[in-house]
C-alpha cells in the first residue's frame, strides 16, 4: 500500500505507477433536504460553465489543452453527511510536455471561485438532475433500492437519496442556490486528495494556496446507527417480469464501531463471495436467481440483501435469505467460509493502491470515522475476528424493511 | 519470445507462443500490488452459424456461448471452481461479448502462480452434465430478464434488432428463454470441442511480478495435458443486405423517461484492421465536433429541451458490419431526428479549430486507461483477436489529419437510417 501523507485536511500519496495525477476535493454538509437537491444542482453547474469560461465549449477546450483533463463531480451520503466531491485527472507530468496539473490545479480554484449560477444554467441543472432521478426510477432494481430506503428509514438520513428530491428541484431559486453555494465553501468539512507522481511538499504548498477559501477547522458529524423501528413491508407495481427485492436490516454497529470488523465479514459470508451462503444455496443450488448479494451502508449502520427473482418465488427467497441468517446467527458455518472472507476481504482491501479513487475512499472513510488511518490497523482488525464475533455482531441485525418492485401484488410474511 | 516496447508509452509487454499454439503476452506493470489474467477464445455470441472442417453450416441456438460461459465454471473433480479461487483469495469472473469469450481472475496475493493454472485448468476442460446444464437454465433465465428490464439494454438490443435483417448481432447475446430452454448438453460439447483449445485461445497477463517465473508456470501447466488436433470451427454469417430492416419501432415498457436512438447503417468495411480502426476515428472526431461542446448549437440545443444531458453517440466498424447510432431522452421523436440532421449538415471546417484539441484529450484517454489492469487485459485480448497491435491501438489518434475527418460526411446515408424509442406503456 503507498504511503498517504496526512497533513491537516490535505491528504497526498506519492506513486509514478499512475499514468495520471488525480485530484479530488470533498465537501462534507449535513445530509438533508432541500440542501441535499441545492448540492445535486450545483454538483451539475459548477462543471457547466464558470465566468471565467462562460460556455461549455471553452470549459472544454481547457480540459483538452491539459492533454483531455476530466473534471467530474459526484454526491453521495456518509450517514447523517452529504459529500460533494469535485474529481479532476490530468495526465502525469512524464507523459505531457508542459506539466497539465499545474493548469488544472488553477482551474478547479477557478471553477470553485467563479461559479456561473443563473438561470440559465440552473435550469439546465435542474433538467439534468430530474432526469437522473427519473433514470434510476426507471430501473426497477434501483427503485427497489431507494423505496426500500424510503419506507425503512423514514425520518432518518437514510430516506433521503442521495442524488437529490423530485419534490424540491423545481422550488430552487438562483438567490437561494447562490447563498447555499457560500455557506457550503464557508461551513462544510473539507478533505482534499491527491495520488500520483507529485513531490508531496510542494503540493502541500500548492493546496493551501489554491484552497485558501476552504476553512480548515469545520467538522461535519456523519456516521451514526438507524434505531431499531418496526419491520414494514412495500412494494411498488411495474409491468415487469422479475421483482426485484430488497431487504434492509438495522445492524446495530456504526462505522468506526468495535463490531465493525466482524459485521463486515459477516455481510461477505452472506452474500459477498461465489462461496457466500445466499449464492450458494438460492443460486446454486436451487436457481433461484442470477445475482444475488448482500452489501452494506455503513455510515447508516444498515446491511442489505438485493436480488432479481420470479414473481413466484418471492415468499420462497425471503424464507431462504432468513435461513442463511439464522446459520450465521446460531454459527452453523464452516470456518473454511471465515477464512475466505477474511482472505478476499484482505486481498480486496490491499489491491485498493492499485485504484487511486478506491484508495482515496478508503482513506476518507477512515478519517470521517475517527479511525486510524492505515492499512495495516484495518488488516489486523479483520484477522483477529473470531466465530464468535461473527455471530455475536449477526445476533444484532434486525430486519426493518423488505420492498418489492413486481408485476402483480405479493403477500409476504409480516415478521 | 519477444520484447515489445514503447518508449512514449512507457510500457512493453513480453510474447511468446507455446508448442500447442496457445499465445502468451505479459504486460509488467511494476510497483502495482495486483495481478490479472485474461484468458479468452475467439468465440462469442455472433458465432451461433459455424462452417465445420468438412464445409456444412452448422446452426446453434441463440445464447450457446453464454451458456458455455456459465458451465465452464463445473470442474468434473466436483469441485465449485469459483470457491477454489476465493480459497486463494482471487476473485474470478467471465463475460460473453459478441466477438469472444474470456474468463478472467485478479489476486493481490503474490502466489499467482496457483489460480493461474486453476485458470488454465477449468476453462481447457469441460465437464457436464444434462442435470447440470437443465439447473443452469433457470438461472440464465433470470439474468436475462435482468438485462430486459433495464432500459439502456432493452434500447440497445432494439435498435440492433432494427439495423440488421439477417447479422447475429441483432440476437441478444444471451438469447432467449426458448433458445436458452432448447440447449443440450450435446449442443455445448460440440461447441466447445469447436471453439476452445490453446490454438484458438490467448492468454494476457498484466502484473508487477516478474515474468519468468509465471510463464515457466504456464508452460508447465501445458506441458502436462494433451489435446486433440483442432478442426476450428468459423463464423459463417449469411450476407447482410445494405437496409436496414425497420425505419421506426416503438417497444413499450414501464417506464417514465422516454428514450431514443437514431442510427446509421454503413457498409461493412473490408479492409485492414488498422485502417478499420482509423475509419472508426474518422467518424468518431466527426461527430465529436459536430455533437458537442465545440459546436456552439449544442448549448441552443439544450436550451431549448431538444435534449439532455444523456445525449451521445456509438459508432462501431467491423469487418460483418458498422453503424453510428445516436441516443437521448426526447418527448418528440420527430425533433430528435430533425436535430441529428441538422448536426449531419453543419460544415464540419467550421470546427477544425479544436480538431487538435480533440487528438490531446483522446491521447490522454488511452494513455490514462493504461491503469486499470482488467481493462489493459482485455482490450490486449480483443486487440489480439482483431489483428491489431496494442500500441497502435492505442495511439492511432495521433495519426490522424484534418483531412481524414471531411471522409466521414458521406457515409451518412438517411436512406439507412432506422429510429428506435422506448416509450412509457401510459404513453
Amino acid at each position: 500500500m503507498g504511503e498517504m501523507i496526512h497533513t491537516g485536511r490535505y491528504h497526498i500519496s506519492t506513486t509514478d505507477k499512475f499514468k495520471d495525477i488525480i485530484l479530488s476535493v470533498r465537501l462534507m454538509g449535513e445530509n438533508r433536504e432541500p440542501d441535499v437537491t441545492m448540492r445535486n444542482l450545483i454538483a451539475q453547474i459548477l462543471i457547466d460553465r464558470c465566468a471565467l469560461y462562460p460556455s461549455k465549449g471553452k470549459m472544454t477546450e481547457k480540459c483538452d489543452e491539459l492533454y483531455g483533463a476530466t473534471v467530474d463531480t459526484k454526491t453521495s451520503s456518509y450517514g447523517n453527511g452529504h459529500c460533494f466531491e469535485l474529481r479532476a485527472k490530468t495526465l502525469n507530468n512524464r507523459y505531457a510536455p508542459d506539466e497539465p496539473f499545474d493548469g488544472l490545479l488553477q482551474f478547479v480554484r477557478e471553477l470553485f471561485l467563479y461559479p456561473l449560477i443563473d438561470e440559465k444554467t440552473l435550469s439546465e441543472a435542474k433538467t439534468n438532475v430530474l432526469a437522473s432521478i427519473l433514470r434510476q426510477e426507471d430501473n426497477p432494481s434501483h427503485l427497489s433500492m431507494m423505496k426500500a430506503c424510503e419506507l425503512g428509514g423514514s425520518g432518518t438520513p437514510l430516506a433521503v437519496s442521495s442524488q437529490g428530491n423530485k419534490k424540491f428541484i423545481d422550488s430552487v431559486n438562483i438567490d437561494e442556490l447562490s447563498a447555499y453555494y457560500k455557506k457550503m465553501l464557508n461551513d462544510d468539512q473539507f478533505d482534499i486528495f491527491c495520488v500520483g507522481d507529485v513531490h508531496p511538499d510542494r503540493v502541500l504548498n500548492q493546496f493551501r494556496k489554491t484552497f485558501d477559501f476552504l476553512n480548515e477547522t469545520n467538522v461535519t458529524q456523519t456516521a451514526y446507527v438507524s434505531e431499531l423501528s418496526p419491520y414494514q413491508e412495500g412494494q411498488t407495481v411495474k409491468q415487469i417480469e422479475q421483482t426485484s427485492l430488497t431487504q434492509l436490516y438495522a445492524t446495530q454497529t456504526g462505522f468506526g464501531h468495535p463490531r465493525f470488523s466482524s459485521n463486515r465479514l459477516a455481510i461477505v459470508m452472506l452474500g459477498q463471495l461465489p462461496s457466500s451462503l445466499m449464492f450458494q444455496e438460492i443460486r446454486e443450488k436451487r436457481s433461484l436467481c442470477y445475482s444475488i448479494y448482500a452489501s452494506t451502508i455503513a455510515f447508516d449502520g444498515i446491511m442489505f440483501v438485493s436480488t432479481g427473482i420470479s414473481p413466484e418465488n418471492t415468499d420462497e427467497v425471503k424464507r431462504l435469505i432468513k435461513v442463511q441468517i439464522d446459520t450465521l446467527k446460531s454459527g452453523e458455518f464452516e470456518d473454511d467460509l471465515l477464512k475466505m472472507a477474511k482472505d478476499m476481504m484482505i486481498s480486496s482491501l490491499k489491491s485498493l493502491s492499485d485504484e487511486a479513487p478506491a484508495e482515496i475512499n478508503f482513506f476518507y472513510q477512515r478519517l470521517l470515522a475517527g479511525k486510524s488511518p492505515t492499512m495495516e490497523t484495518v488488516l489486523n482488525e479483520i484477522n483477529q475476528v473470531t466465530r464468535e464475533q461473527i455471530i455475536e455482531a449477526v445476533n444484532y441485525w434486525q430486519p426493518i424493511c423488505s420492498y418489492a418492485v413486481t408485476k402483480e401484488q405479493q403477500h409476504g410474511n409480516h415478521q | 519470445m519477444e520484447i515489445i516496447n514503447n518508449l512514449k508509452l512507457n510500457e512493453s509487454y513480453t510474447t511468446e507462443t507455446l508448442d500447442n499454439g496457445l499465445r502468451i503476452f505479459y504486460i509488467h506493470k511494476p510497483g502495482f500490488t495486483s495481478s490479472t489474467a485474461v484468458l479468452a477464445v475467439p468465440y462469442g455470441s455472433l458465432d451461433v452459424m459455424q462452417k465445420l472442417p468438412d464445409g456444412s453450416v452448422h446452426s446453434t441456438h441463440p445464447g450457446i456461448a453464454h451458456f458455455l460461459e456459465h458451465k465452464l465454471f463445473e470442474s468434473n473433480s466436483g469441485q465449485d471452481v469459483m470457491e477454489s479461487f476465493s480459497k486463494m483469495s482471487a476473485s474470478v469472473n467471465a463475460f460473453t461479448s459478441f466477438n469472444e469469450t474470456a474468463y478472467y481472475f485478479t489476486t493481490s496475493e503474490p502466489e499467482f502462480t496457483e489460480p493461474l493454472n486453476l485458470l488454465l485448468d477449468f476453462v481447457q476442460e469441460l465437464s457436464i452434465s444434462d442435470d447440470s446444464v437443465e439447473k443452469e437454465k433457470g438461472i440464465i433465465t433470470q439474468e436475462l430478464r435482468m438485462y430486459m428490464q433495464m432500459p439502456e439494454a432493452r434500447l440497445m438490443f432494439e435498435t440492433y434488432r432494427s439495423l440488421f435483417v439477417n447479422h447475429p448481432v441483432r440476437l441478444d447475446i444471451g438469447g432467449t428463454e426458448e433458445s436458452v430452454s432448447a440447449i443440450t448438453k450435446e449442443e455445448l460439447t460440440q461447441c466447445y470441442n469447436g471453439n476452445y483449445h490453446p490454438k484458438n485461445s490467448v492468454l494476457v497477463i498484466v502484473s508487477g511480478l516478474e515474468f519468468e517465473p509465471v510463464i515457466d508456470a504456464v508452460k508447465a501447466n501445458q506441458a502436462k495435458k494433451k489435446f486433440p488436433e483442432f478442426e476450428k470451427h468459423t463464423r459463417y454469417i449469411e450476407t447482410e443486405p445494405t437496409h436496414i430492416n425497420e425505419a421506426i419501432k416503438t417497444v413499450e415498457m414501464d417506464i417514465t423517461a422516454k428514450k431514443i436512438t437514431y442510427s446509421f447503417k454503413f457498409d461493412a468495411f473490408d479492409g485492414s484492421p488498422l485502417e478499420r480502426l482509423k475509419k472508426e476515428w474518422q467518424v468518431r472526431l466527426y461527430l465529436e465536433l459536430l455533437f458537442s461542446t465545440y459546436n456552439p448549437k449544442y448549448q441552443t440545443w439544450l436550451d431549448e429541451g431538444r435534449i439532455n444531458d444523456y445525449f451521445g453517440f456509438e459508432v462501431d466498424f467491423t469487418p460483418e458490419y458498422g453503424f453510428a447510432m445516436f441516443f437521448g431522452e426526447a418527448e418528440n421523436e420527430r425533433d430528435f431526428t430533425s436535430l441529428v440532421h441538422e448536426g449531419l449538415s453543419e460544415d464540419v471546417t467550421l470546427f477544425l479549430d479544436h480538431f487538435d484539441h480533440l487528438k490531446k484529450r483522446f491521447y490522454g484517454q488511452a494513455v490514462r486507461s493504461l491503469n486499470n489492469l482488467d481493462d489493459i487485459a482485455v482490450t490486449f485480448a480483443r486487440c489480439v483477436f482483431q489483428g491489431l497491435d496494442y500500441f497502435d491501438y492505442m495511439t492511432l489518434v495521433n495519426e490522424l489529419n484534418q483531412e481524414d475527418i471531411l471522409e466521414a460526411k458521406a457515409m451518412f446515408d438517411f436512406n439507412r437510417s432506422t429510429l428506435c424509442i422506448l416509450k412509457g406503456k401510459s404513453e
